[in-house]
């Protein structure tokens, strides 16, 4: 396995290599015909929205750690001691290998106003044997602690009903103020809990989204899904600045229990009911942050075919949500975000669209340079998309190793390769809608592979 | 005799420099702008000519691969992208260590508990798969809480 990738990373350099070559060495011979120049038109139209929309992400986000550190400068002056009950909702469905290990993160947390609920939605698997034994072992060797001093565990087993009904049970269960939501497969850092309830020292603030990272990197598929959640999650610090945060993934979110109060639970019917509730907070006008010192490592889907569900069920979901919401794009109410209403939700949809014609642009590209031998639009591709790539792994490079940088010449490859994962999600998701299908709770095998 | 350290004459300075202050001793109230200004301003200031600074060498730089690139439209436009990222990212780092230096002069609370909590003891990660083991630690450190 380690000398495939070693393989397929020399590969790629090789090919960017010899794109690079090619751009000094060859000289350029227009090609004029009415289609190339028709194709030309359209390519530059996609890119330049892509490009356009990335440049002004890139140029903001570098400036949300100075304004953060600001406001919460600003806050303590108000808020000096704010300590409030944390809840943390974990959701579980055969999830046996993964369970235990993140009720161990959560114990060790440095935040210890805490009580973690479990919810344990009909699973066949031993998941429901060990965790009422390790509840029993807890509370057994607990028992000479008050409570207000320990962790208190919740733990509970209901009927399979699907990852928001686990949700709604556990909030019903909840005593928090404060509400996270993390996934059955997760490690939670130790900071990750205190780190949550310092956003929420500011009155305003609503919801919380945390940093989620993969933890499984080992594999190529594994290594893949980090980059791409490196590249999300920064510019999650850009959404933050400008208040346009409109997913909040259920591996990672802190809400206010007013939140619940106000808005009700989560919405069993949608399949990603947390990106649904999400869109309710941002149509309430309510402020979302980002926070991303409380870091979560997952585990990513460790084969292909486990990384098509998952992105079905999220395409799928996100298009569901989109229709369910509708009324937000363009909204004129005086609520609602409009950068939110009018260029990110817009933006994202076209994303979209531009997905279902993104391989087809890029292999006429691929074509066009060569027939022509100008290999400029490819080579600027190339320049952006590693910069980019570069400046995002330097960011975040106490948390990882260092050695992703070195596959910043090469990422924009490995995006092509996560377009075609995409591109399926987009057309099999198009495809259950009009045939009316449903997409059930993922449902790939978990290996319980978080590197240590 | 008692021996005077340089601390002790540091502190005997500062207080002579409150004492003797030369203003304080005028008849009449000086304008503010002969006096010395808050040092926070100096900050805002010092940022401020960062800022420009680096706005300078973006445009020059910028100008300059507009005029190498002119022939080629497409690496102008990603040169310009690339400056104005790099742009960015220079300028927010020198913006993002000022705050704290002008927090630190300001002995501010929030440089206090920052402070604190990086002098924090690490306690050391649990990885042991023994569950009894790992229990009796959590324990322990609920007691130490």
């Amino acid at each position: 396995m380690k000398y495939t990738k070693l393989a397929v990373y020399i590969t790629l350099y090789l090919f960017t290599i010899g794109i690079v070559i090619s751009s000094i060495v060859l000289t350029p011979h227009p090609l004029d015909s009415p289609l190339i120049r028709i194709a030309r038109v359209v390519i530059v139209f996609f890119a330049s929205v892509l490009l356009g929309k990335y440049t002004i992400y890139m140029v903001l986000a570098p400036w949300f750690g100075m304004l953060a550190k600001r406001d919460k400068a600003l806050i303590s002056h108000f808020v000096k001691d704010y300590r409030p009950l944390v809840s943390v909702m974990i959701p579980a469905w055969n999830e046996e290998r993964g369970v235990l290990i993140t009720m161990r993160s959560l114990l060790a947390s440095t935040y210890k106003r805490l009580e973690i609920i479990v919810v344990n939605d009909g699973s066949t698997d031993n998941s429901d044997v060990l965790m009422r034994r390790f509840v029993a072992k807890y509370d057994k060797e607990m028992q000479n602690i008050p409570e207000d001093r320990r962790i208190s565990i919740v733990y509970y087993y209901q009927q399979n009903g699907g990852k928001g009904n686990a949700l709604n049970t556990a909030i019903a269960l909840s005593h928090g103020d404060i509400l996270v939501s993390i996934d059955a497969d997760c490690i939670v850092s130790e900071r990750a809990i205190e780190a949550f309830v310092e956003s929420f020292r500011d009155p305003r603030t609503m919801a919380a989204v945390g940093s989620v990272r993969i933890g499984n990197t080992r594999t190529l598929i594994g290594t893949l899904q980090y980059l791409e959640f490196l590249f999300s999650f920064y510019f999650k610090k850009s959404d933050s600045l400008l208040n346009t945060i409109y997913i909040i993934g259920g591996a990672a979110g802190a809400f206010r229990r007013e939140v619940f109060n106000k808005l009700g639970g989560y919405n069993c019917t949608n399949i990603t009911e947390d990106i649904e509730l999400s869109v309710r907070i941002q149509a309430q006008g309510w402020k979302i942050v980002y926070c991303p010192d409380a870091l979560i490592f997952t585990e990513g889907a460790s084969t292909l075919q486990g990384l098509m569900k998952q992105r079905l069920r999220w395409k799928r979901g996100r298009f569901q949500t989109f229709w369910e919401h509708r009324y937000l794009f363009f909204s004129l109410d005086p609520r609602h975000n409009k950068l939110l209403t009018w260029f990110v939700l817009p933006l994202a949809f076209f994303g979209d669209v531009q997905l279902g014609f993104e391989l087809l642009f890029i292999a006429v590209l691929f074509l066009f340079s060569f027939i022509s031998s100008d290999f400029s639009a490819f080579l600027s591709g190339v320049i952006v998309v590693s910069m980019m790539f570069a400046i995002q792994s330097w960011d975040c490079k106490e948390e990882h190793n260092k050695s992703f940088l070195l596959l910043a010449p090469i990422g924009w490859l490995l995006f092509y390769v996560s377009t075609f994962v995409e591109l399926y999600a987009l057309i099999k998701s198009i495809w259950m809608m009009i045939r009316k299908q449903e997409v059930r709770w993922q449902r790939w095998v978990r290996s319980g592979a978080i590197d240590s | 005799m008692q021996n005077v350290t340089k601390r002790d004459i540091a502190s005997i300075e500062t207080q002579q420099y409150r004492a003797v202050n030369p203003y304080s001793a005028l008849p009449f109230k000086v304008p503010a702008r002969f006096t010395k200004k808050p040092r926070i301003r100096r900050h805002a200031l010092h940022i401020a000519v960062c800022q420009v600074i680096y706005a300078i060498a973006a445009l020059a730089s910028g100008g300059a691969a507009y005029y190498c690139l002119a022939s080629q439209p497409i690496y102008r436009i990603v040169a310009l992208v690339v400056i104005g990222i790099l742009w960015s990212n220079a300028a927010s780092i020198a913006a993002r260590r000022k705050p704290l230096d002008i927090m630190a002069t300001m002995e501010h609370p929030a440089l206090k508990a920052w402070d604190k909590r990086l002098k924090k003891k690490q306690r050391k990660p649990l990885y042991t798969e023994k569950t009894e083991v790992y229990l009796k630690a959590i324990k322990s450190s609920f007691v130490d809480h």
